[in-house]
């Protein structure tokens, strides 16, 4: 009797198909997983900014320190983006009526505050302290890469839960001595690096409530 | 304490939390936002509240917490949030610095006596409220070398929710309709004109800043008068007939080792009652001030069962009436004569009370005290001011200050006299500073229909309340947080107030308005400057926030003059008032809203009364034995009938409130109140929660505080009222096979049982007597000690998983239940620091309230004559966490410091964690409690979130952690300072690693602890006081069968009853 | 296939009794209009099912709080109904598995749709779990994936990890069990539309019957892969509902905390499984007159089955009792006091009554031999089995250790809603399964029925 039975040819699918159920969701795991990790999309992020600001030139050229504009990195826990009074400082003098300074003379002049884009954003329920981490010795460079080279402020590390957690369980390779603790492409010493973990007795917390209250 | 500076007006942005550039420009959105009429969250029953439009964007924003992006950014943190503007202030003010907090000396005013506080302000928003510890009469250390501390009360650290309130008044009301500044300027001056004859009736106030301009009003022509609904001048009155010279009697209750307290409660509702928690501790504690051994005595008697009572090792449920008759056998006893007549007196309960305290106050003689409360008759205070004579109180535990205004008639008089000349036609002007007399003035004047008469009349007012509505004018007042000004402890002492903010809805300080009404348009800051001129450095004044030695002149008083002055009329003399099946009806204070001022502040609300443990109503409290005489039932609806007057509102019956006797809680059913209200009362629209007590409360022939000749009816129906702790009463299945007492007269025997486990108790005398008593720890049930002899080994435990080993900090809590007065003011302050929500009535009554450290309390002995224990129960961070091994994936767990971290980022809300914790601590967000404040209109409340801690979105766990944030800053802090000398900071060494000072970190419950019950700090420091503490015979775990090996002890409540009186049911083990 | 098989034996007979047996069993699929009953039936469980759809819509959007559940009580009907669905899931694998083990015949006539049964409950019951966390959409962080988090893992010191690993893998094993069985009989239903020329209807079962030809090879196979899958699966009938029942004894709650847990949940499963085995059967046994299929033996067998464990759970249930007296403790003393004579008694009594009374009827011959009696009996065993875990969940977390944590709890319409939804769900997979899948192992049936025995020794049709 005509009953429906798989035909011959079917045969031969049968690695293909085997292959197909094996390979493809390996495949798209792999792909998706690669997909959606911070590496694959946070890094490299770079919003413009209201002032062309350029790291590269007055980090980097002028070699003017960090913590010139970004005054509490270490004694608060941001690292808090300048008012427009400490650009004055040199701007009411130096090129005083280039037109790229327009929103900082503004807003010295009128109080209206310059908006700048943040590049470096945690979720809210992040409580990330910059004073902890230079206090520790943790150079700038760690975490913000060079930037003295960068024109526009771009990100530079995932800043994932997981490259926080590998940092805290072995801190030492990016540890330095305080004095270099803002300088940029310098790289310590072995010795340099022990002597700070221990003289500064380091041992960062990895519990939940070191980040997440 | 940093620093204390005064505030500077360009205030910063909040990079992360900020909504605007400004507060400036925050005025103008909120004036244009707001919807008065809006209701609150809706997150009654189960109906679905409509889905909400709000954008991925705010919603994030707001939310801060773990939100969705806790999954994406954990998980698949496959996208990028939205863009975040960082908005830098163009000029930085200078000691701020972005992200830190700074701390300002402020002070509040209630009922005329100030309580000196300290507001935290994060970036130019005040976000939390705490006592000053260097204030002289409200500050000090219990203990004594140890760190100053200061308590506040619930009120106090609540009203910072006012100032953020959206149905705060924001614009002047004409005729009850909408106006402005200048047009009111413009009407001032037909105002000005008609100065002379005007009344000027205000809030009582201690301000000499106010003082100072009422001369000059008065000199102008106006009269002053000054009212307030819940008034302490009967004290005033009496002591005057007593001593014939107006003075203010004060306690010194840490050299008290008796304490009597005739209906008077010493630790909620007198005006130094956060003074006298803080004496009345040092006292009590074992090896107090009183010396080793030694421990003070409490004898209440009183008609509402208050926290005097349940802190009484003596307490006598007495009709407020009897009060007289009880102050005249004292003072018969005390004087070896024979008593009034009065078969009351007669009773062998009352006579053995009376004769065994008269013998200690005799025993006791400089080293006892009395007190008697506001509701007493003046003809009372007298007879306690010739007692205290008797007993030597006088210079000792008893001393009387020169009252500022000798002459002020009494608040009952002056709004009596007002309301007659109103009647009378005599007024034209008059002007309201403050108060809400409409709403509270006694029944009888019907001030309401004689205000809307006057032709012109003023009302200064935090809300546009029911006077506003009827006043001519409505005039928006400054919170305490945005205005100049100053006021006085109850001994005198001049505390100074400074703006933390602009007034975010423009409105004026008293002071101000005065000046205003003066034609000479001050500022604050002036006029208060000027009242002080000369006391000192202003800055360090403001920091300080008080002015040193200016407390009142103590009076010489002639101890002679009192024997004399008795005017008794016989039936004064004969006790009683009462004929058979009459009720008394006593009017009390309101744990939330106090007078009704507070109608507005979910805080208050939701926080359960002290003993009813009943939120969000108002009540009339019976005692149950009457309730079953007269034939309610708790939750039914009576009727109580007050003369002429009556009023419709539920029963409460209360184990321990005086037979016979009403207690009718005012404050309730304001009709022109916030949406806080709606929560509250799902009765009818836009009213403030509970009933209007003030509708029976009248002044004729002095009813005003007991009325007697009541009575009650039932009938009305049901109402359940929202309690958080009703397993006293509630008797459910079968009563035999439960062991109910079928006369309902005695406790549910399962709860006696747990509850003399759960708190313990010992008597003073045992306790010395014993040396070998130590109370039960978790050892007794786990370790083998016999074996660890015999092995040398650690005595062996028997936990499942492997224990923990800590190095570094281990922080620990102890909890002393002997000086816990059962106040509160943890609670606020715990949802203060940790933005804890509100969930309204309904909610409650679904047991979802959300506070983090709640205070139990406990019946034991009879209904009739109970025995009342409070414990408070924040989570006790076991070290065997039941929580921390169930929860699936990980979100809450031990850190290295012995803390119970709870993730809520990770937490996906199984609730396992919370059926296996065996304290029930943990908290779920059943609804999303915090939507409303993503509406535009309600963009102002969210500046009071503390921005170091995240607000929980719904579906996830949430609890105590120590106040974690204040622990991790402190860590940083101290590390930093370690390597990084910071020129404001004196640098200190061995900081990191080792423990932090003792005392460095404070957790806001122990910080808004009045008595210091509360004390925290490192373990692992032999000699911190939480150490101490744990090592104390009296410390003990809760629960220790279960060895879960809690961080949190309790010190056992120590009692000092009277050998001679009948001991209570049980103490000690 | 195996009627070839038989003819050796007996010619006419044996393959017109096979026949009959094939066609009664085909002709539920094969029906050109399903049955008014059955139509009648399905609108009202798929309305059922929608009533639980809206209610979940509600629960995601607004939150648990649209539930009855609170701070004190924080499971209750929705942990309730998830044991009670598992349980349920339990008669089916027993049936097919431990029963074929034990070459207990009479299993043949319903061990096709015991196993259904069993998968469409686990996933009703697995809907809970998901359903009952704040956060649903996060659930997956149950599982053990790859992140970005560092060292986040599930924790699995948590018996609810444990639950998600016994569930998932039962209703694999179940799943795998179940189709298995259905291939032999797929291929008959695809042969005869094939003959009856209904081509798409053949194509799907030719498809669903991976090409079998029902070979003696075939057949060898066959038998090997089912013994070893049942051999499997035994092991899962007691585990799935001991770790189940690990959720509540690990657990610190007196009313929780117990060891006897394990067994006694596994019985009380089994007992309300074959009663919901029985309360679907009995009705469609007689809309689609399976008399001669499913014989009343069959389903004495079952009443005894349920007489057994019944008595075991109420066996269960005394020993709680004693031993909360014996143990000496006064927190495990009071909490029994109170679950029986407390607020919630009258949970309690619903239960032991319908759980130990109730079964004792099944003594008597007769009630065994009534089946609308019978059926009655079951609908009031499968209350009983949900007022079981209602009464050991929420009266336990309701009486907790401190007394200020003592509270009510109330359920509401979207508890409800999402029971009545699940049950709906239920129903309506069942009334699919029946109307187009081979709702008894024909097969087997044959091979289990007297006719094939007729020769040689009592060994399957399809030997040589």
């Amino acid at each position: 009797m005509s009953r429906f039975i798989f035909p011959e040819w079917t045969e031969t699918l049968k690695k293909w198909v085997n292959l197909l159920i094996l390979g493809a969701p390996v495949y798209l795991v792999a792909l998706i997983a690669y997909g959606v990790t911070p590496e694959a999309i946070r890094i490299g992020y770079q919003p413009d900014q209201p002032v062309p600001y350029s790291h590269a030139l007055h980090a980097g050229e002028l070699g003017m320190d960090c913590r010139y504009c970004h005054t509490t990195v270490e004694r608060a826990a941001k690292a808090a983006v300048p008012p427009a009074a400490t650009c004055m400082n040199c701007h009411s003098t130096v090129r005083k009526d280039s037109d790229a300074l327009l929103p900082v003379r503004t807003a010295f002049a009128e109080g209206e505050a310059v908006k700048w884009t943040r590049v470096h954003d945690l979720p809210d329920y992040v409580y990330f302290n910059h004073q902890a981490h230079v206090n520790a010795s943790v150079g700038c460079e760690s975490c913000h890469g060079r930037i003295d080279q960068m024109v526009k402020v771009y990100q530079f590390a995932p800043l994932t839960m997981e490259w926080c957690i590998n940092c805290h369980k072995d801190p030492k390779p990016h540890l330095r001595d305080p004095a270099n603790i803002t300088k940029m492409g310098y790289v310590a010493t072995a010795e340099e690096r022990n002597r700070v973990f221990i003289a500064n007795r380091i041992n960062p917390p990895i519990a939940c409530s070191t980040c997440h209250r | 304490m940093s620093k204390h500076e005064h505030e500077h007006q360009d205030t910063a942005p909040t990079p992360e939390h900020g909504y605007w550039k400004s507060l400036r420009e925050l005025e103008g959105k909120a004036s244009w936002q707001l919807h008065p009429h809006t209701r609150e969250f809706e997150p009654g029953s189960d109906e679905p509240p409509p889905a909400d439009p709000m954008s991925r964007r705010n919603f994030f924003h707001l939310m801060g917490a773990s939100l969705g992006m806790a999954g994406i950014a954990a998980g698949a943190g496959c996208q990028r949030y939205e863009a975040e503007k960082i908005v830098p202030l163009a000029r930085r003010p200078e000691n701020q610095t972005p992200g830190q907090t700074l701390q300002y000396a402020t002070t509040f005013e209630l009922g005329g006596s100030a309580h000196a506080l300290v507001a935290t302000s994060f970036e130019g928003r005040p976000i939390h409220l705490d006592g000053n510890p260097e204030h002289p009469f409200a500050g000090g250390a219990i203990v004594p070398g140890t760190k100053r501390h200061g308590g506040a009360s619930t009120f106090a650290q609540a009203s910072i929710l006012n100032l953020y309130d959206v149905d705060r008044s924001q614009t002047p009301l004409n005729r009850g309709k909408g106006a402005t500044l200048d047009s009111f300027k413009a009407a001032l001056a037909e105002i000005k004109k008609g100065l002379t004859g005007a009344r000027i009736l205000s809030e009582a106030t201690s301000s000499p800043t106010v003082a100072a301009l009422r001369k000059k009003l008065e000199a102008a022509g106006a009269q002053w008068l000054e009212y307030e609904p819940l008034s302490w001048d009967n004290e005033r009155t009496g002591t005057r007939t007593a001593i014939g010279r107006t003075v203010r009697p004060l306690a010194k209750l840490d050299k008290a080792e008796t304490i009597v307290c005739i209906d008077c409660d010493i630790f909620v509702e007198h005006p130094a009652a956060m003074r006298y928690n803080r004496d009345f501790a040092r006292s009590r504690r074992k090896d107090g001030s009183l010396g080793v051994g030694k421990m003070n005595r409490l004898w209440a008697a009183e008609s509402v069962f208050t926290n005097t009572g349940a802190m009484a090792d003596h307490r006598l449920a007495m009709r407020a009436e009897l009060g007289l008759p009880f102050a005249l056998a004292l003072d018969a006893a005390l004087s070896n004569q024979p008593g009034p007549q009065s078969e009351w007196l007669r009773e062998g309960k009352v006579q053995q009370f009376i004769s065994v305290l008269a013998e200690e106050l005799k025993a006791n003689n400089g080293r006892a005290v009395v007190l008697a409360g506001r509701r007493q008759p003046p003809t009372v205070h007298a007879l306690v001011a010739k007692i205290n004579a008797a007993i030597g109180a006088h210079g000792t535990t008893l001393e009387y200050v020169e009252d500022p205004e000798p002459n002020r008639m009494t608040h009952l008089q002056a709004i009596q006299q007002l309301a007659a000349d109103m009647r009378g036609g005599k007024v034209q002007t008059v002007v309201m500073l403050g108060g809400n007399p409409v709403y509270d003035a006694p029944a009888d004047l019907d001030f309401g229909a004689l205000l809307s008469k006057v032709p012109t009349s003023v009302h200064l007012s935090e809300y546009a309340n029911e006077t506003s509505q009827l006043a001519t004018w409505h005039v928006p007042k400054a919170h305490f947080l945005e205005a100049w000004g100053d006021a006085r402890t109850w001994d005198g002492t001049v505390t100074l107030a400074q703006p933390l903010v602009q007034p975010i809805y423009g409105g004026i300080s008293s002071i101000e308005f005065l000046s205003l009404l003066l034609g000479d348009e001050k500022a604050g800051d002036e006029l208060v400057r000027t009242t002080h001129e000369g006391k000192g450095n202003w800055k360090q004044l403001l920091h300080d926030g008080y002015i040193p030695n200016s407390a009142y002149a103590p009076a010489q008083v002639s101890v002679q003059g009192l024997s004399t002055a008795m005017p008794l009329t016989p039936s004064q003399q004969a006790g009683s008032k009462r004929k058979n099946g009459e009720l008394e009806v006593v009017y009390h204070f309101s744990w939330a809203s106090y007078d009704g001022r507070y109608s507005n502040n979910p805080w208050l609300w939701e926080t359960p009364d002290f003993l009813t443990k009943v939120t969000w109503d108002n009540y009339a409290l019976v005692a149950p034995e009457t309730a079953t005489a007269l034939g309610v039932k708790n939750d039914d609806m009576i009727t109580v009938k007050v003369g002429q007057r009556s009023i419709t509102l539920p029963c409460y019956t209360m184990p321990g409130q005086a037979r016979y006797s009403i207690g009718l809680v005012l404050g309730g059913g304001r009709t022109q109140s916030g949406h806080a209200g709606a929560v509250g009362s799902m009765r009818n629209g836009i009213v403030g929660p509970g009933w209007n007590t003030y509708k029976v409360r009248g002044s004729e022939n002095d009813t005003w505080d007991i009325a007697t000749g009541c009575s009650i009816a039932g009938g009305g129906g049901t109402y359940t009222l929202a309690n958080v702790q009703e397993h006293w009463n509630y008797r459910p299945g079968s009563q035999k096979l439960m062991g109910y007492d079928p006369t309902e007269t005695k406790f549910d025997p399962e709860v006696d049982r747990r509850a003399h486990e759960i708190v313990e108790e010992i008597s003073n005398e045992d306790l010395q007597k014993n040396n070998a008593w130590k109370a039960e720890s978790e050892h007794e049930f786990w370790d083998d000690e016999k074996e660890a002899e015999v092995t040398k080994q650690k005595a062996r435990h028997l936990s499942l998983f492997e224990e923990h080993d800590y190095h570094g900090h281990r922080w620990g809590m102890a909890i002393d239940l002997s000086t816990c007065t059962g106040c509160n003011s943890c609670m606020i302050a715990c949802q203060s620091e940790n933005n804890v929500p509100t969930v309204g009535r309904n909610q409650v009554m679904r047991n979802r309230e959300m506070h983090w450290i709640r205070i139990d309390r406990y019946f034991t002995g009879t209904v009739d004559e109970p025995h009342v224990v409070h414990q408070p129960l924040p989570c006790q961070q076991c070290e065997n966490a039941p929580c921390e091994q169930v929860c699936p994936v990980g979100a809450t767990s031990h850190s290295q410091e012995g803390l119970n971290d709870m993730a809520y980022n990770r937490c996906i809300g199984t609730r396992y964690c919370a059926n296996n914790c065996p304290y029930r601590v943990r908290r779920f967000n059943f609804l999303d409690w915090n939507k409303e404040y993503r509406e535009a209109r309600m963009k102002v409340r969210r500046l009071l979130f503390n921005p170091d801690v995240t607000v929980r979105m719904r579906g996830v766990m949430e609890k105590c952690t120590y106040c974690v944030q204040r622990i991790q800053n402190a860590k940083i802090r101290a590390k930093a300072q370690l390597r990084n000398p910071n020129p404001t900071v004196a640098p200190r060494t061995g900081t990191i690693g080792g423990p932090l000072p003792d005392g460095e970190i404070e957790t806001a419950c122990q910080q808004a602890c009045p008595t210091e019950a509360i004390v925290f700090g490192d373990l692992s420091d032999p000699n911190s006081r939480v150490s101490k503490a744990h090592a104390d015979r009296r410390s003990y775990a809760l629960l220790p069968e279960l060895y879960t090996r809690p961080r949190t002890q309790y010190l056992t409540r120590v009692l000092n009853p009277n050998p001679k009186m009948p001991q209570l049911a049980r103490e000690g083990h | 296939m195996s009627t070839e098989a038989a003819v050796v034996h007996e010619p006419g007979k044996a393959r017109e009794a096979f026949r009959a047996i094939t066609r009664d069993v085909s002709s539920v699929a094969e029906a050109q209009k399903p049955h008014k009953l059955w139509l009648v039936a399905l609108a009202i469980a798929v309305t059922a099912f929608l009533i639980g759809v809206y209610s979940v819509y509600v629960l995601v959007t607004t939150g648990i709080g649209v539930w009855g559940n609170h701070n004190m009580v924080d499971w209750a009907w929705d942990i309730t109904n998830f044991v009670w669905w598992i349980g349920i899931g339990h008669a089916g694998t027993l049936i097919s598995a431990v029963l074929y083990l034990t070459r207990q015949t009479w299993r043949v006539s319903i061990n096709r749709a015991a196993e259904a049964m069993t998968i469409f409950a686990v996933m009703c019951a697995g809907l809970f779990p998901l359903l009952h966390t704040g956060r649903p959409w996060f659930a997956w962080w149950m599982l053990p994936l790859p992140n970005d988090m560092g060292s986040m893992w599930p924790q699995f010191r948590s018996p609810l990890m444990w639950d998600v690993f016994a569930v998932s893998t039962y209703l694999t094993v179940s799943i795998l069990f179940w189709y298995m069985g259905m291939v032999p009989d797929l291929a008959t239903f695809r042969d005869r539309c094939a003959m009856q020329g209904k081509k798409i209807r053949a194509i799907i079962y030719g498809v669903l019957s991976l090409g079998w030809r029902g070979s003696a090879r075939h057949w060898h196979r066959y038998e090997r892969a089912y013994l070893i899958l049942a051999g499997l699966s035994t092991p899962l009938v007691f585990s799935v509902h001991s770790v189940v029942s690990f959720d509540f004894a690990t657990s610190q709650l007196p009313g929780w905390h117990t060891t006897i847990f394990p067994p006694y949940f596994v019985a009380g499963a089994i007992f309300s499984g074959f009663a919901m085995v029985l309360t679907l059967l009995l009705p469609l046994r007689f809309l689609f007159n399976l008399q001669h299929i499913i014989k009343q033996e069959h389903i004495g067998a079952m009443c005894k089955i349920m007489l057994g464990t019944g008595m075991m759970v109420g066996i269960a249930y005394a020993t709680e009792f004693f031993i909360a007296w014996y143990s000496g403790n006064p927190f495990e003393l009071f909490a029994f006091r109170s679950r029986a004579f407390g607020p919630f008694w009258w949970a309690y009594f619903a239960m032991v009554s319908c759980n130990v009374l109730v079964p004792q009827f099944f003594w008597v011959k007769w009630v065994r031999n009534n089946n609308i009696l019978i059926w009655v009996l079951c609908i009031l065993i499968n209350v009983g089995m949900w007022f079981e875990r209602f009464v050991i969940i929420a009266t336990s977390l309701a009486r907790s250790f401190l007394p200020s944590a003592w509270a009510h709890y109330h359920p509401t319409r979207y508890d409800v809603g999402l029971f009545v939804g699940t049950i709906g769900m239920f129903v309506m997979f069942f009334l699919l399964f029946f109307r187009f899948l081979p709702v008894i192992a024909m097969s087997e049936v044959k091979g289990a029925s007297p006719e094939a025995h007729a020769g040689g020794p009592a060994t399957k049709g399809g030997h040589h």
